[in-house]
């Protein structure tokens, strides 16, 4: 063997692939060859620098979780119908009273460690975005496409979304995902859904984007930290800074009362164990981005992850506030009501909506899905139009839901049996009981 | 189409199932120390394999494949994250594995020096102890290929020492 057929060989040398004959030539070479024996040498070491130093443990679950979310998402594409979201329209009609609900949940986050080194970030990022004409944000959230904005599941994929806003002369803003978009022209809020053709008009409704209207302007979310830090009651902080970012991370435990039904635990943000980690320019004070990492025992997930912020992006207001072309707008707000789903208990509502089913009749069932669009109410109607209630349990509470669910078995007009958990609420401005989702 | 795939029927969640019972630790481990983050690492090893469920048709090689969907995953993620937001090994990043974190950080501030697809080979055989015909497959380069990527690789390494 010669030099340049020993050189040939390093790869496999060092990889361990020779055969026992060329392991041989090469040993043999090596004893005639210094040059060849430190190259050699000098290519173990190289390789030994990028070799790690341990093995990562493997979060124990791991397997079973994969395992359930291979389950779920084959389940899911052999029965699409199935996999219709739950449409929770959480805040379509009662934007005010869910935003204060925010606000008084978030308060009751805490900290015990470095507080006043976070709130004092938390000033500063607020003070450096003050006098922003526009932002644009991209980001990605674990949800499904034409569930509601505030909807999480650390099962399923990312959804891209994107947030446009214009702050002056007067504010605008534009969400969107693939399945559900929604904008606020200065006048109304429109909210829509690509697959169905449905549209809802609404008066001024953040609600209506859910925990992104707290990214419309990003300085209302540091706020709401920034308050947080106050209330003493358990999260942690930490701050790290280098030379030129700041790293800001809260831990917090999830919020709601669970202790009637776990349905909406771990389906948002606020009702999940989170590590919320912001990063700040640390020259200008500028949030940068954002994470938040979903926690369950010794495993993560990233639910949401900023990609991107651009400030004082060139957002033209008329492509922001322009409306697509096909849409059937409806104006829930302005519904008028029967009168015969208010002033009663929700277990009671239940029983006269599902009892309208039968019939379908149009002065209950279009009450009580008002909050659906026409397309909407046509599909629902194919699907549950002479069905018939077997059972009826009680109605239960779960996490930060304002509303009830009420689980019912339903025998279907094709003679199936079918099983609900319809969510009904009634902080509607007439007190009058809507249909949620769950259907 | 790729070599590992052939057009057959939609692949079953039980093959899948098998697959990630086989395979599910190394591709985390390899996953967590490129990127240094366990939940990073979770979230791309899940992709993967739900990405099986999207193939229509059977796949041949599912290690393969899946090594594969990871280290492309394992790339964007960094461009991603380098495009935005340049990381540096005295950039401290919450995650709760420290030692994690600073070992990735370790392994990337040397693979970075070299072309990224001699690293890459170097990476799939030092992180993964996978063979030289194994990465061959994963790649869907000749072996000859493969060796001569990592002799380069290596030689250039050995400079930096």
């Amino acid at each position: 063997m010669n030099c340049q057929e020993f050189h040939k060989m390093i790869p496999d040398l060092l990889a361990g692939t020779l055969s026992p004959e060329e392991l041989s030539a090469t040993r043999e070479h090596l004893t005639t060859c210094p040059a060849c024996a430190e190259a050699l040498r000098t290519a173990q070491e190289a390789l030994r620098s990028v070799t790690p130093h341990f093995e990562p443990s493997v979060p124990e679950g791991l397997e079973a979780h994969l395992l359930d979310a291979v389950h779920r998402r084959a389940t899911a594409s052999k029965t699409p119908e199935r996999r219709t979201p739950r449409r929770r329209f959480i805040g379509i009609l009662s934007g005010v009273v869910s935003a204060a609900a925010v606000v008084i949940v978030i308060l009751t986050f805490g900290l015990n460690t470095p507080v006043r080194a976070a709130r004092n970030r938390l000033t500063q990022a607020i003070t450096s975005m003050e006098g922003l004409r526009s932002i644009r944000i991209d980001l990605r959230i674990r949800t499904s496409e034409a569930e509601n904005f505030d909807y999480t599941n650390p099962l399923e994929e990312f959804v891209p979304h994107t947030i446009e806003a214009i702050y002056k002369p007067q504010l605008l803003w534009r969400v969107e995902k693939p399945g559900r978009k929604a904008l606020y022209d200065g006048h109304r809020t429109y909210l829509w859904y690509d697959s169905l053709n449905d549209g809802l008009i609404q008066p001024y409704s953040p609600d209506a984007i859910g925990m992104l209207n707290l990214l419309i302007d990003p300085s209302q979310l540091l706020e709401l930290e920034r308050q947080l830090t106050r209330a003493h009651d358990g999260s942690r902080y930490e701050l790290h800074r280098d030379a030129e970012t700041l790293r800001l991370t809260v831990i917090s435990p999830a919020q709601g009362d669970f202790s009637q039904c776990d349905r909406e635990r771990n389906t948002s943000i606020i009702e999940s164990n989170t590590r919320r980690e912001y990063r700040f320019d640390a020259l200008n004070g500028r949030l940068l981005g954002a994470r938040v990492v979903f926690l369950d025992g010794n495993r993560e997930r990233t639910l949401l992850e900023i990609d991107r912020i651009e400030y004082n992006a060139p957002i033209d207001s008329a492509t922001l506030a322009a409306l697509p072309e096909g849409i059937t707008w409806e104006h829930p707000a302005q519904a008028l009501p029967s009168g015969r789903l208010i002033g009663i208990d929700a277990k009671e509502a239940a029983r006269l909506i599902l009892a309208a089913f039968a019939t379908w009749d149009n002065e209950i069932v279009d009450e009580a899905l008002r909050n659906y669009g026409a397309h909407a109410r046509k599909l629902l109607q194919s699907r549950y139009s002479g069905a018939t209630v077997e059972g009826l349990s009680e109605p239960v509470r779960s996490g930060r839901y304002p509303g009830w669910f009420i689980p019912c078995t339903l025998r279907m007009a094709d003679g199936s049996r079918e099983k609900i958990h319809m969510a009904l609420r009634n902080d509607t401005p007439d007190k009058g009981w809507v249909i949620d989702g769950g259907l | 189409m790729t070599p590992m795939m052939k057009r057959t029927d939609t692949p079953q969640p039980d093959r899948i199932a098998e697959a990630v019972t086989a395979y599910h630790a190394e591709l985390y481990r390899f996953a967590a120390l490129r990127t240094g983050s366990r939940s990073d690492a979770e979230d791309i090893v899940q992709e993967a394999f739900l990405k099986m469920l999207t193939v229509s048709g059977e796949i041949t090689h599912p290690r393969a494949y899946l090594y594969r969907c990871v280290a492309n995953a394992c790339c964007d993620l960094k461009r991603r994250r380098t495009f935005h937001e340049p990381l540096r090994p005295d950039q401290p990043q919450e995650d709760s594995d420290p030692a994690l974190r600073e070992e990735a950080e370790r392994l990337a501030a040397r693979l970075d020096r070299i072309p990224p697809e001699q690293a890459e080979v170097i990476r799939l055989h030092t992180f993964a102890s996978l063979r030289f015909t194994e990465i061959a497959e994963i790649l869907d380069i000749p072996v000859t290929t493969v060796k001569s990527r990592f002799q380069y690789g290596i030689e250039k390494l050995r400079n930096w020492l």
